[in-house]
């Protein structure tokens, strides 16, 4: 047997030239954090082994880096960072750290905690039990009721509206698929309506509006997924846009909604006969605004107390409880963890 | 005549009932202690001496001429120098007055007008809160007139364990005989609860004795009657005084709540059942350890103390519900306290734990309730053994303890299978003067559950069977003589174990998996599931031995109900588990832990972009994916057997038939699919034994098809096929060596591009990737149908060996429930181990944990690796999803 051509490529493999990797940690404004600690575990390429893991435990320097060395074959797998007065952050190799350059850089950010407060949140999952999502129909949503408002829901105070629209574009399979599947015991019962929800490629539109001047919903481009706090803590005071559009497909499905960022919100304004804001409520959205097969989700985080933009949920403060009333399969999907 | 209120020492009972009589309670606490001269020359049952000391005539036995002898009259309380007052029967008659401390069992005592012959409850004493009311006789009885004897009638007693406590003496044994009393319980309708010959000998000081008994919820609140009558009669006189019900017993938590709940103990004859420790725990995490049935000295039984956090498991809480005794059966004053079990098989440990709070020791990792002050953590915990009499002792403070907590929990092991119960004696003087018992059963672990074995099913592709390595349990589905049905609900649960698990280890998987489930409350019936994915470093024949495993599953389960059956497969064991459902198997619910399964071939082919990337060998990047053996069987139509090799909607039976919650862990080791891990490559060929441990499933992904000149880890197949080798009829221009000869040269791969000008029927036949092992498969004409297409054994060869997966294995990753087909009529469900399935806010095991340098992560087997206090909640939320309760 011929061992030649592998040993040959473990000769190669070990004695691989080092890369330099800079990691650089800032707080949300992008403000060096220095001191910050670091756990930072390497793995080599292709070597499905936990012993060829290297474990480098250091801090960031005064200018918020840390810059160390290792061989060209080894990529970064996950990174802890950790630093008094700001969130944890623990970054895997999905959030696309792990390659094998000769020079690699990444910035961190390690938003600060600036005032964990009681708030309002909750991951918002619209279903239509016993019909069909209504398209082309405004639902407007309580966001400290947690509900929508009637015919839906028992909300009282509309925060944000929201309307969808679909059409379709073509079928997911071929027509010998459809065919097989029109006769399948599991869908054969469905109407024309629901077979074509199913099976089609749908183009749907989200539109998010508000009912009051002021009010308004702004995408946040800082967005930090590995961070136990993945946005700014506090809202932005002005710069709110009365609406907003989003637009899906179901050929580009999976989206990595860990890589999505979200919205700050202004609600309930109240404005000055000056047209300056005597009152408003923030909030936010965190990840997407996502729409596919009839259902409708965002998780969202509302501070009740009129003008507090602080935006950061203290740990055990969620005003909204679990509703024992609804299914026991959902408590792990939509209960809030995060701050 | 005289009736006082003795001092009573009985403390925290519920029901208490004093029965004194002057002469003897005189006797009791100040005078001198009889003689022991036993002359008694008219033979009325009162020594010479005494019959001096009383008044009356040594030589005549009625000496005031009443008809009733002098003894008789003593006995009765009657004076017998005086021949108008006769023996008569005192009544004692009332509801029992209460002095009911706020929050704490009403301690009761008749009233002292009472005691002086009232016949009635006094105007002004408060109503009994809890409904109870006693009415007691002190007499003589007809059958041995010189003793005395003592009735008494409760009404309104909730059901539950009492004690009924007396204090005795003998005051005159001229014949140094051993009397006994006969103790009876009779219900209203005659029916004995408990009639019982005391079998302690009597001395001359008084001493308290004390017999359990248990009222049953048919008779709660009927009256009782207890009575303690000498059993003969005889020269002497045997004195009964305080007499007293309390409530007092040993309690389990029966229905494994974690909380032993007053009065919790089997019922309907039914033991309590547990099993014997004899597994091999170490730690808080450990991997192959959970095999029942190891010898003395390895067994944990054997070890001393509790053998890390992993061996609580084997631990029953035993609670002693019986402080209320503990001042009256003082350890102050000579009483010791024994646990026994006369098989010697049980083991104990005293702990600071609460009756309510038991269960945290399955679900709390860091409680202090241990070692001699029940306060220190589990290396403080120390295992009392037992004696040749089987009895363990247990320390004053722990009795003291219980006398202040009303209660007192043990641990208990057992070394040993019995039958015979668990009994707390209550030692004087070496005497037991009191003794509770609780029926048990101590069991085999494997004797409590099923177990199917599809070990012999498995065959090669020639249709040779594989036989097992280590064949493990034989089949026994059968119900399990420790665990009878009737005990069990008509739920059933099955665990199928994953790859690299021969015989005997699954055996502990088994093991491990029921105790974890039934310790958490699961009423169901169990059944361990072996199959043969032992196959040593061919992950690839181990798929293969799993699809056929999960046919035979399928045509295996008739002795369940596949309605209330929940399936629970591990890791590899998701193939055999998705494949029974595949062939007609339809359980109520379905759950996935950490599984070694593709997304794909649940949900169907809506891989996203980025998973076949990462999923796609190095080599192959650039190439379009018809080229792929992932999708060569889109190049057939449907009628054509050959459209299915494929993972994608693979088992699309469990995604529309049965609800599925994928139990997934982000950090998981096995079957993450690391970025790293791009290729098959060399690296991967360094295998230390089976230490490879990280991204492997997707290595073994990336295996498919490769030969050893790419990767020496592919010498460990049996078979090559597919997958990522390339096919030599596709390759590209020569490239002589640089030799004079010309050796050295090789043939360039087909760019990307390049690839574009081959047809689909040119891939049918002559494929881009390596040629499947069944040559006749590339055959555009094969006939339909055909020997070869029908052939389940190819198709399952082929996804085994030669069809690499393009999604993530479902073990890392949530299924996209909310991007792929129909929403199906289940309720399927994603669930994280590590944001849900663990203690929140604790620390996770490091020491056994191979993860040290990624703390915090949920690996592949930590599900039964990692000791129950730290994952219960993802037990919990099996039993509650599943409906095991």
């Amino acid at each position: 047997m011929n061992l030649l051509p592998s040993l040959l490529l473990l000769v190669a493999a070990l004695s691989a030239a080092a890369s330099e990797f800079t990691l650089r940690i800032t707080d949300e404004d992008g403000s060096p954090v220095a001191d910050a600690g670091l756990r930072i575990v390497l793995g080599r390429r292709n070597d499905p082994r936990y012993s060829s893991d290297r474990l480098i435990e250091n801090k960031s320097g005064a200018d918020g880096k840390f810059v160390f060395t290792a061989n060209a074959d080894m990529g970064l797998t996950r990174i802890d960072i950790k630093k008094d007065g700001h969130y944890p952050c623990l970054v895997d190799e999905w959030y696309g750290i792990c390659h094998f350059d000769e020079k690699q850089s990444y910035t961190f950010a390690l938003p600060r905690r600036v005032h964990p407060t009681s708030l309002h949140a909750r991951k918002v999952y619209l279903r239509f039990t016993g019909g069909d999502y209504p398209e082309n129909t405004w639902i407007s949503y309580d966001f400290e009721k947690g509900d929508m408002l009637p015919p839906f829901g028992k909300g009282e105070v509309t925060d944000i509206r929201f309307r969808t629209t679909s059409v379709q574009e073509g079928w997911r399979m071929d027509p010998e698929a459809l065919a097989f599947n029109r006769k399948h015991p599991d869908y054969r019962n469905l109407t024309p309506e629901q077979f074509a929800r199913y099976f089609g490629h749908w183009n749907s539109k989200v539109e998010i509006a508000f009912p009051e001047p002021g009010s308004g919903i702004i995408p946040e481009p800082r967005f930090w997924p590995y961070c136990r706090l993945s946005m700014p803590p506090v809202a932005p005071e002005s710069n709110y846009q009365p609406n907003l559009t989003n637009n899906f497909s179901s050929r580009h499905l999976l989206s990595d909604e860990r890589k999505e960022p979200g919205f700050f919100l202004r609600t309930r304004v109240k404005m000055n006969a000056d047209g300056s804001i005597a009152s408003a409520h923030y909030a936010k959205i965190v990840g997407p605004i996502s729409y596919f097969y009839n259902k409708l989700r965002f998780t969202y985080y509302f501070n009740a107390k009129p003008n507090d933009r602080g935006l950061e949920l203290a740990l055990n403060k969620n005003q909204l409880k679990w509703d024992k009333s609804r299914p026991l399969e959902d408590q792990s999907d939509l209960s809030i963890n995060e701050p | 005549m005289f009736l006082t209120l003795s001092p009573l020492r009985l403390v925290g009972g519920l029901t208490c009932l004093l029965l004194a009589h002057s002469a003897f309670a005189a006797s009791h606490s100040t005078a001198p202690l009889p003689s022991l001269n036993l002359i008694d020359s008219d033979g009325d049952g009162i020594s010479d001496e005494d019959e001096r000391g009383i008044g009356t005539d040594p030589f005549n036995p009625d000496t005031d001429g009443d008809g009733y002898d002098d003894g008789e009259e003593v006995v009765a309380g009657s004076d017998p120098l005086d021949p108008h007052d006769t023996p008569h029967t005192l009544i004692l008659n009332s509801p029992a007055g209460g002095l009911a401390a706020q929050g704490t069992p009403a301690i009761k005592h008749l009233p002292l007008s009472v005691l002086f012959g009232a016949s009635t409850r006094p105007p002004d004493s408060p109503a009994d809160p809890s409904g109870e009311s006693y009415s007691g006789q002190y007499f003589a009885p007809a059958n041995a007139p010189e003793h005395m004897a003592a009735k008494l009638t409760a009404n309104g007693l909730k059901s539950g364990a009492y004690a009924l406590v007396w204090e005795q003496r003998v005051l005159l044994n001229p014949r140094n005989e051993i009397q006994t009393y006969e103790v009876t319980i009779l219900t209203e309708s005659g029916r004995t609860l408990l009639r019982k010959k005391t079998p302690y000998a009597v001395g001359a000081e008084w001493r308290y004795f004390a017999l359990s008994f248990e009222l049953l919820k048919a008779d709660e609140g009927r009256p009782l009657i207890m009575q303690i009558i000498p059993d003969r009669s005889g020269p002497g006189r045997y004195e009964v005084l305080q007499v007293a019900v309390l409530k007092a017993g040993l309690e389990v938590d029966v229905d494994r709540d974690g909380i032993i709940s007053p009065d919790e103990r089997p019922s309907g004859g039914k033991p309590f059942r547990f099993w014997v420790n004899d597994d091999s725990d170490e730690g808080e995490s450990q991997e192959r350890a959970d095999i029942p049935g190891r010898p003395s000295g390895q067994s944990d039984a054997s070890r001393k103390g509790i053998n890390g956090l992993r061996d609580l498991i084997d631990f029953f809480a035993l609670n002693l519900n019986i402080g209320r005794l503990v001042d009256t059966f003082s350890p102050d004053d000579g009483y010791q306290y024994f646990l026994r079990n006369e098989d010697k098989a049980l083991q104990a440990t005293e702990t600071g734990l609460a009756a309510l709070t038991a269960g945290s020791i399955h679900r709390q990792p860091d409680i202090h309730v241990y070692g001699p002050d029940g306060l220190g953590d589990i290396n403080a915990a120390t295992v009392g053994l037992p004696d040749p009499q089987g009895r363990i002792k247990l320390t004053k403070a722990f009795i003291n303890g219980m006398g202040e907590r009303n209660g007192g929990v043990l641990l208990v092991e057992a070394n040993k299978p019995t039958n015979r119960p668990v009994c707390i004696e209550i030692v004087n003087a070496g005497q037991v003067v009191a003794s509770f018992e609780l029926p048990i059963a101590i069991v085999p672990i494997e004797t409590m559950y099923r177990h199917l074995s599809l070990n012999f099913c498995a065959r090669d592709t020639d249709g040779r069977p594989v036989l097992p390595r280590r064949p493990g349990r034989p089949n026994l589905p059968g119900e399990p003589a420790g665990l009878p049905d009737t005990e069990t609900t008509n739920r059933w649960v099955l665990m199928i174990h994953g790859y690299n698990v021969d015989g005997d280890t699954a055996r502990g998987w088994q093991a491990e998996t029921f105790k974890r489930l039934y310790t958490m409350g699961s009423q169901a019936r169990f059944v361990g599931v072996t199959w043969n994915g032992d196959t040593g470093l061919d992950y690839h024949k181990a798929v293969f031995h799993a699809f056929q495993s999960g046919d035979t599953l399928a045509r295996s389960l008739g002795f369940l109900d596949p309605a209330r059956s929940v399936l629970i497969a591990h890791s590899l064991g998701n193939i055999v588990a998705s494949q029974s459902i595949q062939a007609g198997f339809t359980p109520a619910k379905y759950f996935l832990l950490n599984a070694a399964l593709p997304v794909e071939a649940i949900m169907g082919d809506a891989a996203d972009s980025l998973q076949a990337e990462q999923m796609t060998e190095k080599q192959w990047r650039g190439y379009s994916r018809r080229l792929f053996a992932a999708d060569w069987h889109k190049l057939f139509s449907l009628d054509d057997q050959r459209s299915s090799y494929t993972w994608s909607n693979c088992f699309d039976r469990a995604r529309t038939t049965v609800p599925l919650v994928n139990c997934y862990s982000p950090g998981e080791d096995v079957t993450n699919c690391p970025v790293k891990t791009d290729s098959a490559a060399v690296l991967s060929t360094l295998w230390e034994g089976r230490a490879i441990d990280y991204g492997v499933w997707k290595t073994q992904e990336m295996l498919k098809g490769v030969g050893w000149a790419r990767s020496l880890a592919s010498l460990a197949m049996e078979r090559g096929q597919g997958g990522w080798g390339f096919n030599a009829v596709w390759r590209g221009a020569y490239v002589a060596g640089s030799q004079s000869n010309g050796a050295g040269g090789y043939y360039e791969k087909l760019t990307p591009s390049q690839t574009d000008q081959i047809s689909g029927s040119q891939l049918m036949n002559n494929s881009f990737f390596r040629p499947f092992a069944e040559k006749r498969l590339h055959d555009d004409h094969l006939r339909r149908p055909s020997p070869l297409l029908d052939d389940r054994m190819v198709r399952y060869d082929l996804l085994a060996r030669g069809i690499p997966a393009l999604t993530f294995a479902a073990g890392a990753v949530p299924l996209p429930l909310e991007s792929n087909l129909p929403v199906p009529p289940p309720k399927h469900e994603n669930i994280n181990l590590e944001a849900v399935g663990r203690t929140p806010e604790v620390r996770w095991p490091t020491t056994g944990h191979k993860a040290d340098n990624t703390p915090g992560r949920w690996l592949h087997s930590d599900y039964k690796n990692v000791a129950l206090p730290f994952v219960h909640p993802l037990f919990q939320l099996i039993i509650n999803r599943g409906q095991l309760k």
